[in-house]
């Protein structure tokens, strides 16, 4: 009997129930919902009962194995350390297999074979996202019951990495093998008969993350002071804010803003337009979609199927053929699959003039489509290109569709007269970056539209733009004017607005880094933030210099293999990865 | 072949004699009582270590004692016996553990505050006994 | 195999100011049975880990079987069977698993040892090892760490908690197997009377330095009690030669000391002793007496 079979039979009365009650989980919730249709919140619900399972698991399988008899006669043995910990994490890897994969395996099956719901790739990938979640939990949950206390738990970091990363579809698998394997590395950096101290070769496995997670505890830090900043009552967010900056327009309705940046124009228009903001409505045109639908991504943006109530027919979009699938709503038979092939992954968004019971709006990037019930054919109505539209909604007789560069108003008329593809009256360029775009307001005026747009006053962090208002006249005949624009003050000092700067500029660019890793650049989160003041610079420099010398000083007397390794992350990193150092050489300090 | 004689002895943890000594004293009495006679066969070593529970190099070491004094001798091949009867120390070492005997004994009679004559008394009677047994 | 089994050199491990090993300078030669005593927190256990290679010392080099510790392969471990006073076992698994697991991982391995140990116990091989009792448990853990043929064996209270009957079946299998004869063992116990019986060897460790090294009946014969009729006072402690420990008993001073001979006895007649009289000691008393030096010992000075 091998190690690995031994363990085996220690868990596998845990891994069939845990299966068949995550088996039984999935048929009831099939029931009620098309799970392959669900968006990224419904996800990560289940992403977390995964990681949660999978950590709990770790964690609960080492737990008697890290007191130290056990772990003595565990490691006493005439195996590696190595083939021992393959052996066991073996175990609990086919564990999961069983547990996370093999349901919902089982599940795409069902839904492919017995019923009309649309099963694709992205579906039967679920299952090896899933295990790949729950098994970097695992390690995490193993690696906080091997490892010293006082740094246990910093596979969280690994987690919330998951959570945050950009990647989406087949860059998602990836990024996930790639925490899987870190994960795998910090167990193997400690397991070893002395876990005291890590092996050499695993240290970076364990200071990287140990230095993140000191670097969010420093920000929650912050977080915590300004909170007790606001109960003091001399925070700027308290009561009236101060005129003229950035929380002042937060605060502010749309009226208000509009009329802000009118007030500080010398333009001669600017007083009449700002009677006519004044008497009427304005209107705020956005989306709040951070991020577009990409291929054979394994969660929804929004969802991709849509009812024609009067057919009663829903149609789902797959992405594996890149076209609209139908079924009955009654009782799933297969209904007709729609013939045009999108050239990206459509999402349903509000509606066209014309439209009648039944229709519906799909937006593939910059092409509008319009499904039209009676004929049931989709008709290109818009054609932007790839530039990609994020709203469509009505503004009085026109329509406003926002772009992530532009802002175009188009006739409702010719909708409703022609089924050909129209093209917009106006076009006015975003004056800033979509990324840093946070509001657009705009009301109607005789022959054109008035449009405010704030950029970058919701976020004060040194990502987003310096914040600033502009406003623009877009006439009917296509022209535009600018009629003011005015900077907002931040109301923040530099020390605090850059504080995820200075503490670790290296660890800031590793976390914007990882963020993106794998990602497509998504020109939705394009911003144009300001260089840093040189102040950030100097204190961070500083702050660095202070890590090193620490460093330097401690590990005076150490010879070089362990010594310049250090000394050179604390001086990338700074004071976290001090931090990180002192963590994981106390054992090892105090023994030589 | 000669049958082992059983060896009549226990042992006492917590003495303070160590157990090699108790071993020894223990045959060196049974010997020469006559309890067992020379051409005796004594249990093996582990024999005897399992009958009072001690590690057979003790029992080794107690025999190897034994018969570097000529209490016992090895036959090739066939185990331990009891030696014949014969001197079986020198002049001289028997003179200095007579001597180391009878300091021990009076430093523990002397401050029993016992009128001599009554120990003198006892030492014969109990000397009257073993003769008697060996008789 | 002329070389020694275990050899440490000025061995110190720290933790925080405390040292729990302090320069000891260990060597012991292959084979018998040599048992280590010491208070509770003498450092045995931390010597065997650091000999294990679980903590690395703070100071000083520690060798087994002529490696050094901290580069133990998994070929060295075979030879290195290891017992402590849980007899840590997978609960979940059966007898006949575990013993079959083993028999994979140790080359080895000697199925006449085991059969040899095992047959004190009434142990089935359908049984799982949660449902052993502590006796049979050490007695199953004693049989798996000798089929294994070792080179060293440590044996670190094995039979803590164990009744009369276990301890004795234990003490037994581990005297009297063909396998011991091969392996050099140690054997760590609190309980004399065990060590008594079973030792060819004596380790003292108090505060982690080794104290006594020798065969138990030489080191029993180091240490003599004396009892005196001293009136008054005795003399201070720090100034009686070879000091271990001492009571006042109805009047009379009892004295236990180290490597004295007779001029002790004048030692006290000069100190004012009316009469000096002295006893050997049984083991028991010498390890208490020899471990009681440095603990706090209440003074009847009335």
């Amino acid at each position: 009997m091998t190690l690995f079979r031994a363990e085996w039979s220690r868990l596998a009365m845990y891994a069939w129930l845990l299966a068949l009650a995550h088996l039984g989980g999935l048929i009831f919730l099939s029931r009620m919902m098309d799970l392959g249709q669900q968006n990224l919140a419904v996800h990560w619900s289940f992403g977390a009962v995964y990681a949660l399972v999978g950590g709990l698991s770790g964690f609960a399988q080492f737990a008697i194995y890290a007191r130290p008899n056990p772990w003595l006669s565990l490691i006493h043995r005439p195996r590696s350390p190595g083939a021992i910990a393959s052996s066991l994490l073996g175990a609990g890897g086919v564990v999961l297999v069983l547990v996370v994969a093999l349901p919902i395996i089982l599940t795409a099956l069902w839904q492919e074979t017995l019923t009309a719901r649309v099963v694709d790739t992205r579906h039967w990938l679920l299952a090896l996202a899933g295990w790949q979640i729950a098994t970097c939990a695992y390690c995490c949950g193993v690696f906080a019951a091997l490892a010293p206390r006082r740094y246990a738990v910093i596979g969280i970091v690994l987690l919330f990495w998951l959570i945050n990363a950009n990647a989406t579809g087949w860059a998602a698998l990836g990024l996930q093998a790639l925490a899987l394997a870190w994960s795998v590395w910090m167990v193997a950096a400690l397991f070893k008969a002395n876990r005291g101290s890590p092996r050499t070769a695993g240290i970076p496995a364990i200071a990287l993350p140990l230095a993140m997670a000191t670097y969010f505890l420093a920000l929650i830090a912050f977080a915590a002071i300004e909170l007790i900043w606001i109960a003091w009552g001399t925070h700027p967010n308290n009561s009236v804010p101060p005129p003229g900056g950035r929380i002042e327009m937060v605060k502010a309705t749309k009226q208000e803003r509009m009329l802000a940046v009118l007030a500080a124009s010398r333009h001669a228009d600017a007083p009449l337009l700002a009677e006519q903001v004044k008497l009427s409505e304005p209107t705020s045109v956005g989306s709040g979609l951070s991020r577009l639908p990409q291929w054979f991504e394994l969660a929804n943006v929004r969802p991709m199927e849509f009812d024609d109530q009067r057919l009663g027919v829903r149609y789902v979009f797959s992405h594996d053929d890149g076209q609209l699938h139908g079924y009955r709503i009654r009782d799933g038979a297969d209904a007709a699959t729609l013939s045009l092939k999108f050239p990206h992954p459509p999402l349903l968004f509000g509606r066209l003039p014309g439209m009648r019971d039944g229709d519906a709006v799909l937006i593939a990037r910059g092409r509008v489509y319009h499904y039209e019930s009676e004929s049931q054919q989709v008709r290109q109505r818009v054609d932007l290109g790839d530039e990609p539209l994020v709203s469509l909604a009505p503004i009085g007789e026109a329509y406003a569709a926002l772009s992530d560069r532009a802002l175009y108003i188009f006739d409702a008329r010719p909708f409703v007269a022609t089924r050909d593809v129209v093209a917009p009256r106006a076009r006015l360029p975003l004056p800033g970056r979509y990324g840093d775009l946070s509001n657009l307001d705009l009301i109607e005026l005789v022959d054109g539209h008035l449009i405010v747009a704030t950029f970058g006053h919701l976020s004060n962090d040194a990502n987003r733009t310096p914040p600033f208002q502009t406003a623009h006249v877009l006439r009917s005949d296509g022209s535009a004017d600018e009629i003011g624009r005015r900077a907002l003050s931040y109301d923040h000092v530099w020390l605090y607005r850059y504080q995820a700067v200075w503490i670790s500029p290296g660890l800031h660019a590793v976390r914007k880094y990882a963020k993106h890793l794998f990602a497509d650049a998504s020109t939705l989160e394009l911003a144009a933030p300001a260089l840093a003041p040189r102040a950030v610079w100097a204190l961070a420099i500083v702050l660095g210099l202070i890590a090193t010398l620490s460093t330097l000083w401690r590990l005076r007397t150490v010879d070089g293999l362990r010594r310049w390794p250090w000394i050179v992350a604390s001086g990338l990193f700074g004071l976290p990865m001090l931090a990180a150092f002192w963590l994981i050489e106390l054992d090892r300090e105090a023994q030589s | 072949m000669a049958r082992t004689t059983p060896l009549m002895i226990d042992i006492a943890t917590g003495d303070t004699r160590p157990i090699v000594r108790q071993i020894t004293d223990a045959v060196r009495i049974k010997i020469s009582t006559g309890e067992i006679e020379p051409g005796d066969q004594l249990p093996s070593v582990r024999g005897l270590a399992q009958q009072l529970g001690i590690n057979p190099n003790t029992v080794a070491k107690a025999y190897g004692e034994l018969t570097t004094e000529g209490w016992l001798e090895a036959r090739q091949g066939m185990g331990l016996y009891v030696a014949p009867r014969r001197q079986r120390l020198s002049r001289g070492e028997r003179e200095r553990r007579l001597d180391d005997a009878v300091q021990r004994f009076v430093a523990e009679v002397v401050p029993l505050n016992v009128a001599v004559d009554d120990v003198h008394t006892r030492i014969d009677a109990e000397f009257a006994a073993l003769q008697r047994r060996r008789a | 195999m002329s070389q020694l089994v275990i050899e440490t050199e000025g061995l110190s491990k720290r933790f925080g100011n405390k040292f729990a090993l302090d320069d000891l300078s260990l060597a012991i030669a292959p084979g018998r049975i040599h048992a280590l005593v010491g208070a509770n927190g003498a450092g045995k256990s931390t010597l065997f880990r650091i000999l294990l290679g679980f903590l690395s010392p703070s100071a000083g080099t520690a060798r087994v079987l002529g490696r050094d510790c901290s580069a133990l392969t998994p070929s060295d471990r075979t030879l290195v069977g290891y017992v402590n006073e849980e007899h840590t076992l997978p609960e979940w698994m059966r007898v006949r698993e575990l013993k079959s697991m083993r028999q994979r991982e140790y080359k080895g391995w000697n199925a006449r040892a085991f059969d040899e140990v095992i047959g004190h116990y009434q142990v089935l091989p359908e049984q799982r090892v949660r449902e052993l009792s502590r006796g049979e448990r050490a007695g199953f853990n004693l049989a798996l760490a000798l089929a294994q043929s070792p080179q060293l064996l440590i044996l670190d209270e094995p039979t803590l908690g164990l009744d009369v009957v276990a301890k004795r079946a234990f003490l037994e299998s581990l005297m009297y197997s063909n396998a011991t004869e091969h392996c050099t063992v140690i054997y760590c116990s609190h309980q004399m009377e065990e060590i008594e019986r079973i030792a060819d060897d004596l380790i003292v460790l108090e505060r982690g330095r080794l104290m006594s090294h020798s065969p138990p009946d030489e080191f029993c014969a180091r240490i003599s009690h004396w009892i005196c009729d001293i009136p008054f006072m005795g003399p201070e402690p720090a100034t009686i030669p070879g000091y271990l420990m001492r009571q006042k008993l109805d009047g009379l001073h009892h004295y236990f000391v180290l490597d004295q001979d007779a001029a002790f006895a004048e030692f006290l007649r000069s100190n004012g002793a009316r009469s000096a009289n002295c006893m050997p000691v049984s083991l028991d008393r010498a390890v208490n007496a020899f471990l009681a030096k440095n603990h706090a010992t209440p003074t009847h000075s009335r």
